[in-house]
Formats: C-alpha cells, sequence, structure tokens
C-alpha cells in the first residue's frame, strides 16, 4: 500500500496530482460524499509519501529539526483543513509547500526575534573533507541569520531549484522582489563570508553584479 | 553561476541529507485540525451572540453626545465595499479591463477605501500619510508639532506605535514590517517591528545633534547630516539589526531607492539645483561606500521629490510645477519616456515595477512603462486624491 501511493505521489506526479475532499465528482455532474475515513486514508498516504521531503524545506526555513516539525505540523494542519472546507485542492504538494513556506515567514515575524541556538553539528566528515565541512558550517549559520524573506528565497532557488517565476508565486510577491531578495541575500553572505572567505569575493567572481547597478 | 550559489546548493543539500522521522505525523495533524474546527465552530457560535448584544448596544449609544474614544485602542469600523460605493462602481467601469487587478487604497478624509473590498476609519481626522502594511493600515496624524503613528487592522482595531514624532520623522522599510521615528534633528532613533497588534522589539540608539531620519531603503535606514538649517550635506545608512558605526558618505542629500542590482543605492548629489539633478551609486555592502558611477540628469527640476521604480529602472521627476516625466536608469544619458500631468504636490506611486499611479483630479491616471496608460475614476469628484503606497506587497 505504501509503496503504490509513495509511487503515485512520487517527484513527477505529486505535481499535478489533485487530493480529493468530501466530495467526489462523477460522471453527469453526480456528486457523492466520500467517507470521512477516505479522506483520512487519502491524508495519510500524501503525509507518508511527502512529509520527508517537506520536513527537509522546513529545516532549511526553520533551522533546526524540532521547529521545523513543529513548522511542517502547522501546515499540513492547514492543508487539511483548506482540503476539507474547499472540497479539493488542484496539486496539493505546491499547495502545502507554498503554505510550508508563509508559514515560516509569519512565524518569523511574530515569533522570532532573536537568534537561534545553533545546534550541534553532526560532525562525522572524512579527515579529506574537513575543510569543507568547516566552510559549509559557516555558510550554514549566515544563511540562518538572513531575514525570513531571504532565506526563503534562497532554499526555494538553490535547494528545490525553483525558478524566480515559481518562487515568486510561492511567495506571493512579484518577480523583481525574488529578484531584489536574492541578490540582497548573496551580498549579505559574501559580505559576512569575506573575511574569512575571500574566494567569495563578488568583483572577481562576477564583475556583471555591479556594472547592472543602473 | 558563482561560487557561492554553487557552494550554498551544496550546503543546502548537505544540511539535511538524514532528516529524523516523522512518526504518526498525519495522526498529529488530523487531531490537531479537529481541535481547529471544533474551536473555530465555539468562536463563530460566540461570534454572532456577541453581535446581536453589540448591535443592541450600538442602537442605544446612538446618542449626541458620544462617549470619547478611548486612547490607545480605537475601534474603527470597517465597511464592506459593495457593489453600490463608488469605488467599486468606478473601477467596475473601467474601459479597458486590466488583465490583473491592481490594488488602490485612496485616502479619503479619515477613511481609507481600498479596491480589494474595505472602507476603513482611521483613529485621526487629518493625516499627513498612510501605508498600506502586511498587518494592516499605519496612519500618522498631520500634527504640525508633534505626530502620532497608528496601526489600523484589518477588523477595525487601531493600536497607537509611536508619539511625538516630528513631520517628516518617520520611516517604514519596504515590506512593511519595521518601522523608524525620530522627535527631531538629533534625537535618538527608534526602530520597532510591526505586530498583528502593535509593536515589538523596540530599540532606541542615540546620535550626534544634527543627524537626521530620512527614510529606509531595502535593509537600510537612511540618515543625514546638515548645518543649523537642516540643508542636509551627508548621508549615512544603518543596517538597524546591527549596531550603529558612523560611516558618513559626504556630498550626497538622500538616497531614493535600491539600484537595479537590488543591492547597492541611489543616492542624490548635494547641490542639485537649476533644472539638473545628478545622482550615484552607493554600495553599503562593500567596504568602500564611497559613491560612484555618477550619472545627471536634465530637464527636472532641481527640487523636485524623486522616485525610484522598486526595481531601480525608472525615475520620476517634476520637469515643472504641473508635470513629471519618467525616464529610464538603465541608460548613460536618460531621456523622459512620458510626461504626466501632476501638480507639484501630487505624489506619484509605483503599483509594481511597471506600474505608475498618479492622482489626478477626481481619478488616478495608470501608466505603464510601455507607454500605454488610463484613468481610474476615484469617488471625491475634484477633490485632490491622496494615494496610499503599498509595502510589502
Amino acid at each position: 500500500m505504501t509503496v503504490g501511493v509513495a509511487a503515485a505521489y512520487g517527484p513527477g506526479d505529486a505535481l499535478c496530482r489533485p487530493l480529493r475532499a468530501g466530495r467526489v465528482a462523477a460522471p453527469k455532474e453526480e456528486v457523492r460524499v466520500a467517507p470521512a475515513a477516505d479522506l483520512e486514508q487519502e491524508f495519510h498516504d500524501f503525509v507518508a509519501a511527502r512529509s520527508q521531503a517537506l520536513l527537509r524545506t522546513a529545516y532549511l526555513l526553520a533551522g533546526d529539526w524540532a521547529t521545523a516539525e513543529d513548522l511542517l505540523q502547522s501546515s499540513l494542519t492547514k492543508t487539511y483543513l483548506a482540503w476539507r472546507r474547499l472540497g479539493g485542492i488542484e496539486a496539493v504538494e505546491p499547495y502545502a509547500r507554498r503554505v510550508l513556506v508563509n508559514t515560516a515567514t509569519s512565524w518569523w515575524r511574530r515569533r522570532w526575534h532573536g537568534e537561534r541556538p545553533t545546534e550541534v553539528l553532526p560532525d562525522r566528515a572524512a579527515p579529506d573533507r574537513v575543510e569543507e565541512q568547516l566552510d559549509r558550517d559557516a555558510l550554514w549559520a549566515y544563511v540562518k541569520e538572513l531575514p525570513a524573506r531571504q532565506r526563503a528565497v534562497l532554499v526555494l532557488r538553490f535547494y528545490e531549484d525553483q525558478s524566480e517565476a515559481e518562487t515568486a508565486r510561492l511567495l506571493g510577491v512579484s518577480v523583481g522582489t525574488v529578484k531584489s531578495q536574492c541578490s540582497r541575500a548573496l551580498a549579505t553572505l559574501r559580505k559576512r563570508l569575506g573575511a574569512a572567505w575571500d574566494g567569495y569575493g563578488p568583483a572577481e567572481t562576477e564583475p556583471t553584479v555591479r556594472q547592472e547597478g543602473w | 553561476m558563482t561560487m557561492l550559489e554553487d557552494a550554498l546548493r551544496r550546503t543546502l543539500a548537505a544540511r539535511v541529507q538524514s532528516p529524523p522521522p516523522t512518526h504518526d505525523l498525519a495522526d498529529r495533524v488530523i487531531r490537531r485540525a479537529r481541535r481547529v474546527r471544533r474551536r473555530r465552530t465555539a468562536v463563530s457560535g460566540l461570534a454572532g451572540v456577541l453581535a446581536m448584544t453589540l448591535a443592541g448596544l450600538g442602537a442605544w449609544s446612538l446618542r449626541p453626545d458620544p462617549v470619547p474614544p478611548q486612547p490607545h485602542t480605537l475601534a474603527a469600523p470597517v465597511f464592506p465595499v459593495t457593489p453600490d460605493t463608488p469605488l467599486h462602481r468606478a473601477m467596475a467601469a473601467r474601459a479597458t479591463p486590466s488583465p490583473k487587478p491592481f490594488p488602490i487604497d485612496v485616502i479619503m478624509g479619515d477613511q481609507v477605501e481600498t479596491t480589494d473590498g474595505q472602507r476603513v476609519t482611521l483613529p485621526v481626522r487629518q493625516v499627513s500619510q498612510v501605508y498600506r502594511v502586511p498587518t494592516g493600515w499605519l496612519a500618522l496624524s498631520a500634527d504640525k508639532a508633534a505626530q502620532t503613528a497608528w496601526l489600523v487592522r484589518a477588523d477595525g482595531r487601531s493600536f497607537q506605535v509611536a508619539d511625538d514624532i516630528t513631520p517628516g520623522g518617520l520611516a517604514v522599510d519596504p515590506s512593511g514590517v519595521r518601522l523608524a521615528w525620530q522627535s527631531g534633528p538629533g534625537s535618538p532613533v527608534h526602530t520597532a517591528q510591526l505586530t498583528i497588534d502593535g509593536k515589538t522589539d523596540e530599540r532606541v540608539t542615540p546620535f550626534t545633534s544634527t543627524t537626521i531620519l530620512l527614510g529606509w531603503v531595502g535593509q537600510y535606514v537612511v540618515l543625514g547630516d546638515g548645518n543649523k538649517q537642516h540643508v542636509v550635506n551627508r548621508v549615512d545608512v544603518w543596517d538597524p539589526t546591527e549596531p550603529y558605526h558612523p560611516t558618513w558618505i559626504d556630498g550626497v542629500s538622500s538616497v531614493i531607492g535600491l539600484a537595479t542590482d537590488g543591492v547597492q543605492l541611489v543616492g542624490r548629489l548635494a547641490g542639485s539645483d537649476g533644472d539638473q539633478i545628478c545622482l550615484v551609486l552607493l554600495d553599503p555592502s562593500g567596504r568602500d561606500v564611497t559613491p560612484h558611477d555618477k550619472r545627471c540628469v536634465n530637464g527636472v527640476m532641481g527640487t523636485s521629490t524623486l522616485t525610484l521604480s522598486p526595481d531601480g529602472r525608472w525615475l520620476v521627476a517634476h520637469s515643472d510645477v504641473h508635470n513629471v516625466v519618467v525616464l529610464p536608469m538603465d541608460t548613460p544619458e536618460p531621456d523622459p519616456t512620458a510626461t504626466l500631468p501632476c501638480d507639484w504636490n501630487c505624489r506619484p506611486v509605483w503599483a509594481d515595477e511597471t506600474t505608475l499611479l498618479v492622482p489626478q483630479r477626481g481619478g488616478v491616471l495608470r501608466f505603464r512603462v510601455s507607454g500605454a496608460r488610463d484613468t481610474v475614476s476615484v469617488p471625491g469628484g475634484g477633490d485632490e486624491i491622496t494615494l496610499v503606497p503599498r509595502l510589502g506587497d
């Protein structure tokens, strides 16, 4: 059962598969009410198939696994309530993802006014990769300090590989805003990394950024 | 693709290689959803009872001498804009329907009327400025000495968020979440974050006796330093999430917006006069904030207020006391793309990167940088219209 459902909500299928709610359209516009148990089972299947992927995104938005799980639970609750209320959501995974991102940014506005303590990092890098691991740790620490909206843009663009247009749609902002937030976030990272990590200097690697100023 | 972007991809992927298992997540979510639904049901029932009670009390309280409002939490009524309201009719009557409806909020006396369905009464009779922010509207009173800022929520409740603000001494960040204010030149600058019920995280930063709060561009609060007549001849930019370290930039009188790269700032050179203004780029993210890439624009009034589009590509300035010009900023010698009627005291507002709204008598001129333009009638007849900038869209 689980295998079949996971395949149904796999990466290719999840983006377009609707999650039905209380009503199922039948031929000749006949509508029947699905039993509540069916709805819950369908939701169980979706969560079983996609919760790990959504949890990864939630972690990158929240910064630690405990908050990420809380964030995911809140977002899935909103998704489930909307699914029941709206009588079906086309493309449930993008819907849940959008709720996740917007919940993360609104949480930051309401609750996160200080930095979170950095968790203990897993330190199992091979000896020849220690420096690389340290660089990643530094970069991740700076990513976590970015404003929530900027961090969300980076996660969507560089982890989820979403286009600028899709990122704008998910965040409910314009493409121009995505570009400026992304550019600002990268500039902040370069600035903070600059002293310790010269390899990320902006002018040498990407001179066009400065020249595009006007 | 830069090294940093590559490193980001690797770092983010590495951080989430081993997520913890999520046991019984669906069950927990469903239980939580049931609790939420039960609570909503109970609250809506209570709301119905409360509404009936208030309706009765409201009828009783309609008397010639009303009770004065509470100083800090005023209940401002919010009326839905029905198909009979003038603004709705005006929007419906537009000759060319927009493929994407653009929102306009208009100040009408002590009310804000919106095209997305609300009419909100402000807690002050005369306002000098209103911003649409994610948590509602931020209204600034029009007092000449010390002004007061109020957050007005969509449900009509108002919260005073700041007072004793010198005229022009309030700035809101482009996301509409943070604000800064000052009581007068040289007084400390307060910063705070707007919340659904007022503000939080207020901080006070002292400054020297001639420092003036000028505005908020990107993530930076813009400060000016002037002479005794408060003529600014140097500016500084400060990220208020970090401690302030002065790095004054001489010869620049203001910062008008973000450049097209979204990182650098566009500053206005001090001493621009006659029919020419000069702009420069400033890079607050680098170690050197020396102005560079000076660019001068002819044919605009040196005393004009300058308005830069959100993407930094278009500049709006008065060419004379009755008109503004729209100038492309991605060419070395900008020539006006369009001239639009706009009296000296009218304030154009960018609705998005390519759409400029210009208040007219009895309407709003919508101009797209592609050249298309049309006019939307709004209530108020021949009255002057003041547009509400929307932040955080």
